[in-house]
């Protein structure tokens, strides 16, 4: 079963990021073939340099760098990073810069997609 | 009159307090995910003072941007609020 999830939202003003990187998380876990694509402000869950200091919030930074540890896919929508102003150099390695066909195409061909 | 601003740049409620803020000629203060204003230019146009937390800042990455906008901290947010004779928010 090949799942997708893709988050629109930026990381901690709301729980959508926190909750799509859980559930990738738990589906890189059970070994399921899963995809994160990141769009329009759901980029920013890549950005560098996230310091959570005394703020207790968890560092989304450091999530999503397990996830490509553990083998997890992350994709990131090359328009939405321009669109955000953000470059290749802001965002943390193993975050694959995709274009739109590329997206169409994983969705296409995934069997579920989430979206956050 | 200060205006805040919490939601990010992409949504209906943080394109209006902006537009609200120039409009009123309003200085505005960032937080949360009001703070992605900072980055792409996009507070480009507005001629107010814009002023950003600190903690919310560090906690999104965006220590790095360069931008004139002001970081304060909490307790600069109460002084500014209580200084003013008209807060308007959160948007």
């Amino acid at each position: 079963m090949k799942l997708t999830v893709l988050l629109t939202k930026p990381p901690y003003g709301s729980i959508q990021a926190a909750e799509a990187v859980r559930h990738v998380m738990g589906a890189v876990g059970e070994e399921i073939d899963v995809k994160l694509l990141l769009v329009d402000e759901g980029v920013y869950l890549a950005k560098k340099g996230q310091e959570a200091g005394t703020t207790e919030y968890t560092s989304l930074e450091e999530a999503l760098k397990d996830i490509i540890d553990m083998g997890g896919e992350v994709f990131i929508d090359k328009a939405s990073l321009r669109d955000s102003g953000l470059d290749r150099e802001d965002i943390i390695e193993g975050v694959e810069v995709v274009n739109s066909y590329d997206i169409s195409q994983v969705l296409i061909d995934t069997d579920k997609t989430m979206i956050f | 009159m200060l205006v805040l601003i919490k939601s990010a740049p992409n949504t209906v409620e943080g394109k209006r307090g902006l537009k609200i803020a120039r409009d009123t000629s309003s200085d505005i203060v960032l937080l949360q995910d009001g703070v992605y204003f900072m980055v792409n230019e996009m507070l480009d146009g507005y001629c107010g003072t814009a002023y950003a937390i600190e903690e919310d800042v560090s906690l999104r990455g965006l220590g790095d941007i360069r931008t004139g906008v002001k970081i304060i901290n909490w307790d600069g947010l109460i002084d500014m609020a209580t200084e003013e004779d008209k807060v308007v928010g959160m948007f």
